[in-house]
């Protein structure tokens, strides 16, 4: 195993094994049956090691970085490399065993040459609904895993090329749409086997050896790339922590802590402890979403530019004390995690960006704006082909600020961080569903000033506009002990916010979780974003950009 | 008939010339002046007519593509435009998506929208999803809008009102009241320019043809009269994003079509020549200074999309299906913090220019290695008219690659190409796939100044068939200009299940409807009935899916509506782009296009009996076509002087005006039909 590898073949396989990863993503969006995976890139695709270390991953949204390798990993103590055969894939998604949340689920499948592992192919995909308490399991209010739908310990879903019926059967009768479900495993077996014909290809070429060492040589790069840019940190040590609302077993907040320190051989610890403890409700985080988000956060203040790989992380060590809401023991709910790794990300990115100002911004917002509606459309427009009124369920996210940052305002109305989901068009969701879009507007002001301010929040009214439907919910950043934070004497953004407009014309201020709310024609709830933080001393503002704010209207009046 | 086509890029605009009395043809290429500017074409005209040895009054139509439209988007110079929208929707541009620049950064800035806040009025109204008003627009409600819009003194209005696409009134009156206080503005109404649900891209879209529709029109003003002055009688013709072509009139009511027309050209081209090859698929490839363009043929015909983006700004029309990846000869290698080598996105541009051109930078680039390892001669790059220094280009790469990597300026010069090759590899392959089609085993057309020179090496890291060049690869896009015929496209939304029978009368009467509009269109324009053709395309769906897929419908089914046919085709194509299809679940309509083409007499490039005056080979030079081998004594062969038939083995360095051909050791070059190249790296067919 003594072989040489030049720089420039390395980077050439670096291109070739990305490509691998995008042609398994294509495979899977090219025959998923999901909205969630074709329209918000809840996936990824990745190539490993037969260690089990990502060598390239398919770029889709930040919150499935570095999933698979957590996960394998934790699969080689139940089934170990010896016992997976050829045609095998395997299946988990135990969110105390590797995985995130239940909805998550991933597969892995050996490639093989001439008999030996060389590789592995890797896919997780978001499903729509794994059964549960409430159509599309997740439920905020959940206290237990169990209320999470069905849980997949490392099982063989296909031994050696033939499908493991029972779990199918199981899947069909315990999920809401098992048509999705399958059709979306489906898809996923397919980018798997796509994996395995192209790392094969590639072996073909290279010879096993030569593959091996090609793709030490790339773990080893991505290591002494991030190990350079640890390097340059202007700041060696920092703590920092924020605040998420609870609002299900407790008006006290919880607390993220960390303390981050780059040590003499250039390596980083990021150590959460100090963080608050798991909480009776689908807040907590599984651990592996913990470590991908700040994998996440890592690679934004050194490495934005740079391919990903496993070896990018061999530099990080992470620690997250066992019990604390982001490393939660079973039983767990941990269905809504989106909220607590969102939070996870805004608290490393607050620690870091000290150590490379250039590449930080201020708080951005983490404040999720969500809802999702269902019932029965009885609008007369509504009828579908067989005249009926047909049930509808829909969902949409928005945004709110990002935060300013040196030489640059916060971008308003951004979907920050692990996400990267696109707001539902007015005239889409109307046509979909009894709601009409009232407005959607930046929110002047809502940015914190600093000498480069926060991006705007935005503001979106909804109408209802048929009997009645049920409607939850959550948001966070609501008060200003959570709203995002400024940087270096910029100014925290506004909060979020969530209010409910009767008919009658009352008015209610919602809290951060509200679920199973009943309205009626004629309501109107609002949601309203965070606004991002502002950078810098807000007196160093400059005149001409102060002008632009007012001539905008992005900031209501001269200060 | 006697054929012009102009094709103005960024430095040079390409002129072709063909004489349907003689068989001849002509090229040129001119310098393009100032941004912007009409008049330097007269130039280009006045050489390439004395060439020929033509009066200008002897053309018989000119085609005209330029990208000034497109410049005026990527350099934020558009016109001042003023956007007028449903209440609650003003800042429906600066919201775009909610999605932002870049996954893995916080400091990417904003991308502008075209019509800034301040410049964009809410107007109390509203329809609801059917089409219905729920909130009449009333007259003094319009007025005051219409004052706020004047005071503001735009030179153009873009206006869009939530659902106008299912009910136009409100943005028809309130243009009515708009035309009679700004009698010489111009308005584009949603509606028309893209009638399609998601108020964004309609809104974007709108207000992308009012940032561009002034800037458009003077440059067209500005062209007939340069043209008038050049006594070029000749009917003009523009060239559109969609590969067709439009009159000056049509190119002035949706000024938003000739945003993509630049690449378009070499891809109708590309078909064009694919199908004279009898080659069903390949991949284009057109490399310049900055940029690489490329599109997958299929079936011989080029793909269409019904979006692109450019520079961040959707554009809902429908295009050609081009992808522009920032790959070019500028583009510069730098060694990165974990010592990998890279080559771009950075460019040099033509500004400095490679390190080796006369005034060039100290960046080492795509050109400076092509330089050293023999691939470009320095003394006849662009034909001689920039003499190329392979000292400069030598020490830059020693300077910032080969003495920090520790390996030979060679060895590093080879190393640029093998990394650029390997990043365009890995763009191609994925947005080939990403369209079904796999790149492997099939022809690989290079065209552009670059093309020829890397498409080898590209279609070695793909494992492709072969490369294709054609006769005149630097001025191919204007070339294609010739092949294209006037072109209209309209749209509607249409609703109901495929199988019902009152919503196929009504999908018939409204694709009547539409191509008797376009009908009147190509009249307009002077196509005489016999040169009109339509065709119609069905936007389908499964009922309770979002996506919808583009069903071509034919003509006979159209008057005969066969459900069973339509729906066939309809799986069948879901299978395709999905990879599964659910016969048992209903389809429903969801839109209609109908495309109207008015065919213009083309010139024939079939012919090859062209004079040989040129000995074929001018000398040998050392080329390096990998390191193994090291520099191979080359011979360099004039490509003036191969006839159809000859082939060429490698390795060989094929020399044009315009381009230079790279027949690696192992490759059989042929003449085929049009002067081509046909570089096989397998051998056997």
């Amino acid at each position: 195993m003594s072989i040489e590898i030049d720089s420039i073949s390395r980077d050439v396989f670096q291109y070739e094994v990305v490509s691998v990863a995008e042609e398994m993503s294509m495979a899977l969006k090219g025959s998923a049956y999901s909205s969630i995976i074709w329209d918000m890139l809840d996936y990824a695709c990745g190539v490993l090691d037969p260690d089990g270390n990502t060598i390239a991953q398919a770029e889709t949204i930040p919150a499935q970085l570095g999933i698979m390798p957590t996960a394998v990993k934790r699969i080689f103590e139940k089934i170990p490399l010896e016992e997976w055969h050829e045609g095998d894939v395997i299946i988990c998604n135990d969110p105390f065993f590797g995985c995130t949340h239940t909805l998550d689920i991933l597969l892995f499948s050996p490639v093989f040459y001439d008999g030996t592992i060389i590789a592995i192919s890797a896919t997780v995909a978001h499903h729509i609904d794994l059964g549960g308490k409430v159509p599309g399991t997740e439920a905020a209010d959940a206290v237990e895993v169990f209320e999470e739908g069905l849980r997949f310990p490392p099982l063989k879903l296909l031994d050696r090329g033939e499908p493991n019926y029972t779990i199918f059967a199981m899947i069909d009768k315990n999920v809401r749409d098992p048509q999705a479900c399958a059709g979306d495993l489906r898809a996923q077996i397919a980018s798997c086997r796509t994996g395995e014909r192209r790392m094969q290809d590639l072996c073909a070429r290279y010879g096993p050896d030569q593959l091996r060492a090609l793709m030490a040589a790339s773990l080893d790069y991505g290591e002494a790339y991030m190990r350079a840019a640890l390097a340059k940190a202007e700041v060696h040590e920092n703590t920092a922590s924020i605040l998420i609302e609870d609002d299900v077993t407790s008006d006290e907040p919880m607390k993220l802590v960390v303390s981050a320190r780059i040590e003499d051989d250039q390596s980083l610890t990021v150590d959460f402890t100090g963080t608050s403890a798991q909480r009776a409700h689908g807040i907590n985080c599984p651990v592996a979403s913990a470590i991908g988000m700040t994998y996440y956060a890592a690679k934004v203040i050194f490495s934005p530019d740079l391919t990903q790989n496993e070896g990018c992380n061999r530099p990080l060590n992470i620690i997250i004390p066992e019990g604390c809401f982001l490393n939660p023991v079973e039983p767990a709910a941990v269905s809504v995690r989106h909220l607590s790794q969102q939070a996870v990300a805004d608290v490393v990115l607050k620690t870091l960006s000290p150590m490379m100002p250039g590449n930080a911004a201020a708080g951005c917002q983490i404040s999720f704006p969500t809802f999702t509606a269902g019932g029965v459309d009885d609008r007369p427009g509504a009828l579908d082909n067989a005249n009926r009124q047909p049930y509808f369920v829909i969902c949409d996210i928005i945004s709110g600020g990002m935060g300013g940052y040196s030489g640059g305002d916060g971008l308003s109305a951004i979907d920050t961080h692990g996400g990267h989901c696109a707001i539902l068009s007015a005239e889409v969701t109307e046509a979909m569903s009894p709601f009409r879009v009232l407005n959607t507007e930046l929110v002047p002001d809502s940015g914190g000033k600093g000498r480069w301010r926060g991006g705007l929040a935005i503001s979106r009214r909804y109408e209802v506009l048929c009997d009645n439907l049920t409607l939850s919910g959550y948001i966070q950043q609501t008060r200003p002990d959570t709203a995002t934070w400024g940087y270096s004497g910029g100014q925290p953004g506004q909060p979020a916010s969530a209010r409910l407009f009767s008919e009658d014309g009352s008015e209610q201020r919602l809290s951060s979780k509200f679920v199973g709310l009943r309205m009626k024609l004629g309501d109107v709830i609002e949601l309203t974003g965070c606004g991002g933080g502002g950078w810098g001393d807000p007196d160093h503002r400059d005149r001409a950009a102060l002008e632009t704010d007012v001539a905008m209207g992005y900031v209501s009046r001269p200060i | 008939m006697r054929y012009l086509a102009t094709d103005v890029g960024g430095t040079f605009t390409d002129m072709v010339l063909v004489d349907g009395v003689t068989g001849q043809f002509f090229v040129d290429k001119v310098p393009s002046g100032a941004r912007g500017a009409a008049a330097p074409i007269a130039v280009g005209i006045q050489q390439i007519l004395e060439q020929a040895g033509l009066q200008a009054d002897e053309i018989d139509l000119f085609v005209h593509g330029f990208t000034v439209s497109t410049n005026a988007l990527l350099t934020g110079a558009g016109a001042k435009a003023a956007l007028i929208t449903t209440k609650g929707f003003r800042d429906v541009l600066e919201i775009r998506n909610q999605l932002r620049p870049k996954l893995y950064s916080v400091t990417t800035p904003r991308i502008d929208p075209v019509i800034p806040r301040n410049r964009v009025f809410e107007v109390d109204e509203r329809v609801d999803a059917f089409g219905a008003v729920v909130t009449d627009l009333n007259d003094s409600d319009m007025d005051k809008v219409v004052e706020a819009v004047a005071a503001t003194k735009p030179e153009a209005i873009a206006i869009c009102l939530t659902f106008a696409h299912l009910n136009p009134d409100h943005e028809v009156r309130l243009a009515a009241a708009l035309k009679a206080r700004l009698p010489d503005t111009p308005v584009y109404l949603s509606h028309k320019i893209n009638p399609q649900i998601e108020e964004w891209p309609r809104a974007n879209t709108t207000s992308i043809a009012a940032y561009v529709g002034p800037i458009v029109d003077r440059y067209l003003t500005q062209l007939e009269q340069t043209l008038d002055e050049e006594h070029l009688t000749a009917p003009l013709r523009i060239m559109r994003s969609d590969g067709g072509v439009a009159t000056p009139p049509s190119s002035r009511t949706n000024p938003a079509h000739t945003l993509l027309s630049g690449p378009a050209g070499g891809v109708v081209a590309a078909s064009q020549l694919a199908k004279d090859l009898d080659i069903a698929n390949a991949i284009t490839f057109d490399m310049g200074g900055t940029s690489a363009d490329f599109a997958a043929i299929v079936g011989a015909e080029a793909r269409m999309v019904d979006n692109r983006v450019i520079s961040g700004h959707p554009l809902r029309l429908p295009s050609l299906d081009v992808e522009t990846i920032s790959a070019g000869g500028g583009s510069i290698a730098w060694i990165d913090m974990g010592g990998a080598l890279r080559v771009g996105p950075q460019s040099a541009g033509s500004v400095p220019g490679p390190a080796c051109y006369p005034n060039g930078g100290d960046a080492p680039t795509v050109t400076d290695a092509a330089v050293v390892m023999g691939l470009l001669d320095p003394n006849f790059y662009l034909g001689g008219r920039i003499s190329l220094s392979a000292d400069r280009a030598r020490n830059a790469i020693m300077a910032k690659l080969a003495d920090p990597l520790g390996v030979s300026v060679e060895d590093a010069a080879y190393g640029i190409v093998r990394i650029a090759t390997a990043g365009m590899a890995q763009a191609i392959r994925t947005l080939c796939v990403e369209r079904g089609v796999d790149p492997r085993r099939l022809w690989l057309m290079g065209f552009g100044g670059a093309g020829p020179l890397f498409s080898g090496f590209l279609a070695q890291a793909l494992d492709m068939r072969g490369v294709i060049v054609p006769a005149h690869p630097g001025v191919f896009a204007a070339e294609g200009l010739l092949m294209s015929d006037i072109r209209h496209s309209a749209q509607t939304p249409v609703k109901g299940l495929v199988t019902d029978p009152a919503k196929i009368t009504a999908f018939a009467e409204a694709a009547k409807r539409l191509r008797d509009e376009t009908n009147n269109m190509l009249a307009q324009d002077g196509i005489t009935a016999d040169r009109r053709s339509f065709r119609c395309f069905a936007g389908l769906r499964y009922v309770g899916q979002y996506h919808e897929l583009s069903v071509e419908i034919a003509p006979e089914t159209l008057s005969l509506w066969s459900a069973e046919t339509v729906l066939a085709q309809f799986h069948a194509q879901h299978q395709q782009v999905y990879g599964h299809a659910d016969p048992d679940s209903p389809v429903e309509f969801v839109s209609l296009q109908i495309d109207s083409m008015g065919r213009i007499d083309r010139p024939s490039l079939m012919d090859d009996d062209q004079q040989i005056t040129v000995p074929n080979t001018t000398g040998t030079r050392p080329v390096m076509f990998d390191t193994s081998q090291g520099f191979i004594d080359t011979p360099v062969i004039d490509r003036a002087s191969l006839v159809l038939g000859e082939q060429v083995h490698g390795p060989a360095i094929i020399t044009q005006l315009d381009s230079t051909v790279v027949v690696a050791p192992g490759e059989t070059a042929q003449v085929a039909v049009r002067r081509t190249l046909l570089i096989d790296r397998k051998g056997t067919k």
